[in-house]
């Protein structure tokens, strides 16, 4: 599982659906999620999480998209198996890994060193609290 | 305020002594769960209600009455007899008198024909009064029961566990059945269950007890639903099993009496060992849901 330290920015709330805009970094994170517990308040330190199969890539994206969250990201490394691929990134939000099949890494051309594009639904990501050690 | 309940009580547990300790208020005409892991205190917290038990010391007031109030080292001020407070109480045994029809055992608790064949009515045991227990289901054998307790008209309905003996849709019918008669009769019921979805149905409030404590005093809602992560869709479970191929790693995991299968990133898989407990999680948005269907496994069968 992916995590990224962040702090929340804000939330709207309509009925029991909520948004949440966090800071990570000089990245902004957007989540949906369903009833929020009162611990995640403006202000609140969070991980969000998610899985390395929920990052999608782009190379060279143009035009536009429905997905909430973009990451600039640096390729740090590709595992290359037969039918899935492991790439690792770096972020000035913090590093992550994304999980592909390899025919979209070769229609891509992505590579180690390369800059891409991070793409995670907002209803893909989710929240946990830091609890203090 | 129905009921006002601070009362301290010595136990002998298994991993050593401990007390019970309570300090709560229950407002009238709620159900309100009492949960938590066996020995903790639930049963003896409903005992002392009852007057079964007597706490060291405390204070215990029923919508302005006061059953109990005691010092410890000293005899009671006040020690209402069970037969004094206006508690009824089902165990999750059935207790009836073997001997006795089902009218029989209802009058023995309060010789009124009257609220006996409301109360039949109300369970559905119309047809039945004349029946012994040992002719009846456990289902019926439970509503004696309930129905028994309900004849001196309680203020207070202690419940122990009343469910836990029958079959899924058995349990299901009565938990309605149990909504009715509070809906009709405004009684406030207290009710020892482990069972979440029971909770979830039947009740207002949880109290949840470990070592004598209550621990967590919330809505099932906050309970269940609200929880520490923003995932809405997690469930405890032991690992069963490990593998690797190609670039992705899979756990089987047992939740309960179900096995599920879930995919981990490698770091994962460096720090997970077969037999570890986990919680497994999601959110609400990524599950699928359908209709069970003829050729879906189901777990229950086992």
């Amino acid at each position: 599982m992916n995590r990224i330290r962040a702090v929340v920015r804000s939330i709207e709330a309509h009925e029991a659906l909520h948004r949440i805009t966090l800071d990570a970094g000089e990245e902004r994170f957007v989540v949906i999620t369903l009833e929020l517990a009162d611990e995640y308040r403006v202000g609140a330190s969070v991980d969000i999480s998610f899985k390395s199969t929920h990052v999608a890539l782009a190379r060279s994206l143009k035009g536009e998209l429905t997905i909430s969250n973009r990451l600039e990201a640096v390729v740090a490394g590709v595992r290359r198996s037969r039918l899935l691929a492991e790439i690792d990134l770096r972020s000035r939000a913090g590093s992550f890994t994304s999980l592909i099949t390899v025919d979209a890494l070769e229609r891509t051309g992505i590579q180690e060193g390369d800059r891409v594009t991070a793409l995670m639904k907002a209803s893909d990501l989710y929240l946990s609290r830091i609890r203090e050690a | 305020m129905m009921l006002v309940v601070n009362v301290r009580k010595q136990l002998f547990g298994a991993e050593g002594d401990f007390s019970l300790t309570t300090d709560l208020e229950i407002p009238k005409g709620g159900i309100t769960a009492v949960a938590g892991p066996s020995g903790s205190g639930k049963t003896t917290f409903l005992r002392i209600l009852a007057g079964l038990t007597s706490p060291e010391e405390g204070f215990l007031q029923v919508d302005g009455r006061v059953w109990f109030q005691g010092r410890e080292g000293r005899r009671p001020r006040i020690n209402l007899k069970p037969q004094q407070r206006r508690a009824g109480f089902v165990f999750q045994g059935y207790a009836l008198f073997p001997h006795m029809s089902v009218m029989q055992n209802l009058l023995y608790a309060a010789n009124d024909r009257d609220m006996a064949e409301k109360l039949m009515e109300m369970t559905g045991l119309g047809n039945l009064r004349d029946v012994k227990p040992a002719q009846l289901s456990g289902g019926q054998k439970q509503r004696v029961a309930l129905a028994r307790s309900l004849m001196q008209q309680p203020e207070l309905l202690l419940l122990d566990e009343p469910l836990s003996a029958l079959d899924e849709t058995m349990k299901s019918v009565l938990q309605d059945e149990l909504l009715k008669i509070h809906r009709e009769l405004g009684i406030t019921i207290l009710i020892v269950t482990h069972d979440s979805s029971e909770i979830f149905k039947l009740c207002d409030r949880v109290l949840l007890f470990e070592k004598g404590r209550v621990v967590a005093d919330k809505t099932p809602r906050e309970l269940f639903v609200e929880r520490a992560t923003t995932q809405k869709f997690a469930f405890k479970g032991e690992i069963l099993e490990l593998k690797s191929f190609d670039a992705i790693h899979t756990a089987v995991v047992a939740i309960g009496n179900n096995l599920v299968e879930v995919v981990i990133d490698s770091h994962e898989r460096g720090s997970l060992r077969i037999g570890d407990k986990v919680v497994i999680g999601t959110k609400a948005f990524n599950p699928t849901i359908r209709r069970f269907e003829h050729h879906d496994f189901d777990f229950s069968r086992l």
